[in-house]
């Protein structure tokens, strides 16, 4: 076993900035057909943090998630991830990407899904031994032992979002960036995977930068809320939520907690309204 | 006799599910052979009761029997006619897939390029005959052109279409891993594309054989089944034409069923071979 059980008890300490958005601005499209999807976002996510962005649909949050990753680039602002240009953060292998669909490859087992990174990456000092090891520790963290053998289409939806999890994480990226990863997902599946988040992000020690469409789900799982603005998405609040981790269901019956869902939600009311 | 388990029997597998899989081939292959022999009773029959002239059609018995009597120089002529077949759609396979590799990544070569495919493809490339001769000589070198002439273009639009099919989210995971060109073309650009390059293939095969058969037909060597077609059917020997014909059909419905077996195998995984 790894030795990161003590991490879990203290709160995590934004120390360093991971991801810093300064004055960024997205346009898609030219001349008259271009639609502004970011506009003026300064943002930054501490090491270690846990951030939610939520917003109505079309609010830039998913661009703000690609701009990071280096899928995108912006029109204007910079953006910086662990100080460096996001396509020298992609090139050192410093996030992993985690999308709604668990966009898995049939024709690879589960075992050989989650070794896809490596296999590209070719990590130095990884032997095949350190390999097999990290592989099967992962998939006994997002409990998944025993389906090695499987092809990701015989695995239900959780499950399969569970191997992209693992993929995601086995190669130790110090941040996850996780675009709506639990949407598709049914309640009982997602609150599941909620905690098991919330675990293994406390294990792992990763900034987390997570796109939303639920509240609740974003309350229970974040240090801070980031609340935008559709077309063109702006940052309309930051709120702060201040229950203690390590947090479990009981959190969710705490009387702070909807507080904090009511605060949400009377931001995003206030968000969409300004559309209006 | 021993006593010791007999390994086919101990073989895994050979439970209930086999015996339902071996129900659903029966009834892929029960239904087809009895209309088969029913056609080949009745033409028997009618002949005899017709009266029909030998030369016109002769009995199916006595083709068979001729069949029979003729196998080895028969299978002789095939593996000429097999081996002209082979290496075209080898040839035709690499100009195709190859031509498909190099393009697919750049729109306007690959609808540069898919045009001329589609004006090949609806050439009746049999007319070219008379300039692959003037080109490579009466034997197998303008056979062999022909035949790949008239497969390339096939393998390369089934290949393309395969290539350009990758699911843009596991394009942008590949792009999250900053895996090489060479690298995501490996492990994700060819799986998608091998069920559409197998399609191809399957309809190749067939053609292959056909314009191999057509263009021997035009000239050049009697050692393969379309000389020796056009031999004896210039002697008005229509029972030798039909023994050449049943050798032309099982080596081309052979040939198809080895490509349709290794596509069960290689693609196990695709939603389209997983069965019930």
């Amino acid at each position: 076993m790894t030795t990161t059980d003590s991490a879990s008890e203290t709160p995590p300490t934004a120390t360093q900035t991971a991801i810093a958005f300064e004055q960024v601005r997205k346009e898609f499209g030219k001349g008259r057909d271009a639609t502004l999807a970011v506009d003026d976002v300064d943002l930054a996510i501490g090491e270690r943090e846990f951030v939610s962005l939520i917003g109505p649909s079309g609010c830039g949050k998913s661009t703000l998630l690609r701009l990071a990753a280096d899928l995108i680039e912006p029109s204007g602002g910079s953006v910086l991830v662990k100080g460096k240009s996001p396509r020298q953060a992609r090139l050192d292998r410093d996030y992993g990407f985690i999308f709604q669909a668990p966009t898995l490859f049939d024709w690879r087992t589960v075992w050989k899904n989650v070794a896809l990174p490596l296999e590209i990456m070719r990590i130095p000092g990884m032997t095949k031994q350190k390999k097999q090891d990290e592989i099967e520790r992962l998939l006994g963290m997002v409990g998944l032992d025993g389906f090695e053998k499987h092809r990701p289409y015989q695995l239900s939806g959780g499950m399969q979002q569970r191997v992209s999890l693992a993929r995601a994480l086995v190669f130790r990226p110090s941040i996850l960036l996780m675009d709506e990863p639990f949407g598709a997902l049914d309640e009982i599946t997602r609150d599941r995977m909620n905690l098991e988040l919330l675990r293994i992000w406390s294990e792992t020690h990763t900034t987390i930068l997570f796109v939303t469409h639920s509240i609740p789900e974003a309350v229970l799982l974040s240090g801070r809320v980031v609340v935008m603005t559709a077309r063109p998405g702006r940052v309309q609040s930051v709120i702060p939520i201040d229950l203690p981790y390590p947090r479990t269901t009981e959190v969710e019956e705490s009387t702070r907690y909807y507080e904090l869902v009511t605060e949400v939600r009377e931001a995003l009311g206030e968000a969409m309204a300004g559309d209006a | 006799m021993t006593t010791d388990a007999d390994p086919a029997a101990a073989a895994p597998g050979a439970g209930p599910a086999d015996r339902r899989d071996w129900g659903r081939y029966a009834g892929l292959i029960v239904p087809p052979a009895l209309v088969f022999v029913a056609a080949v009773a009745l033409w028997e029959a009618a002949v005899e009761v017709f009266e029909i002239q030998r030369f016109l059609l002769p009995r199916p018995s006595e083709i068979v029997s001729l069949f029979f009597e003729d196998f080895s120089r028969l299978i002789n002529q095939g593996r000429n006619t097999l081996g002209v077949a082979g290496r075209g759609l080898v040839l035709g396979g690499a100009i195709g897939i190859g031509l498909a590799a190099l393009s697919f990544r750049t729109r306007w070569m690959a609808e540069g390029l898919g045009i001329y495919a589609a004006v090949l493809k609806a050439v009746p490339v049999i007319s070219l005959a008379p300039l692959t001769v003037v080109w490579f000589g009466i034997e197998a070198g303008s056979k062999i052109a022909t035949v790949s002439i008239a497969t390339a273009p096939i393998l390369f639009t089934f290949t393309l279409v395969g290539l350009r099919r990758a699911d843009p989210n596991a394009q942008e995971l590949m792009r999250s891993y900053a895996a090489g060109r060479l690298r995501t073309f490996w492990s994700l650009h060819v799986p998608y594309a091998l069920p559409f390059f197998f399609s191809g293939l399957k309809i190749s095969v067939t053609i292959a054989m056909i314009v191999a058969i057509i263009s021997e037909y035009f000239g050049g060597s009697f050692e393969n089944l379309g000389g020796y077609i056009r031999n004896e059917a210039n002697n008005v020997h229509t029972v030798e034409v039909w023994t050449a014909i049943v050798m032309a059909c099982a080596l081309g419905i052979g040939l198809y069923m080895i490509v349709a077996i290794i596509d069960r195998f290689v693609l196990r995984w695709h939603s389209s071979k997983r069965g019930g």
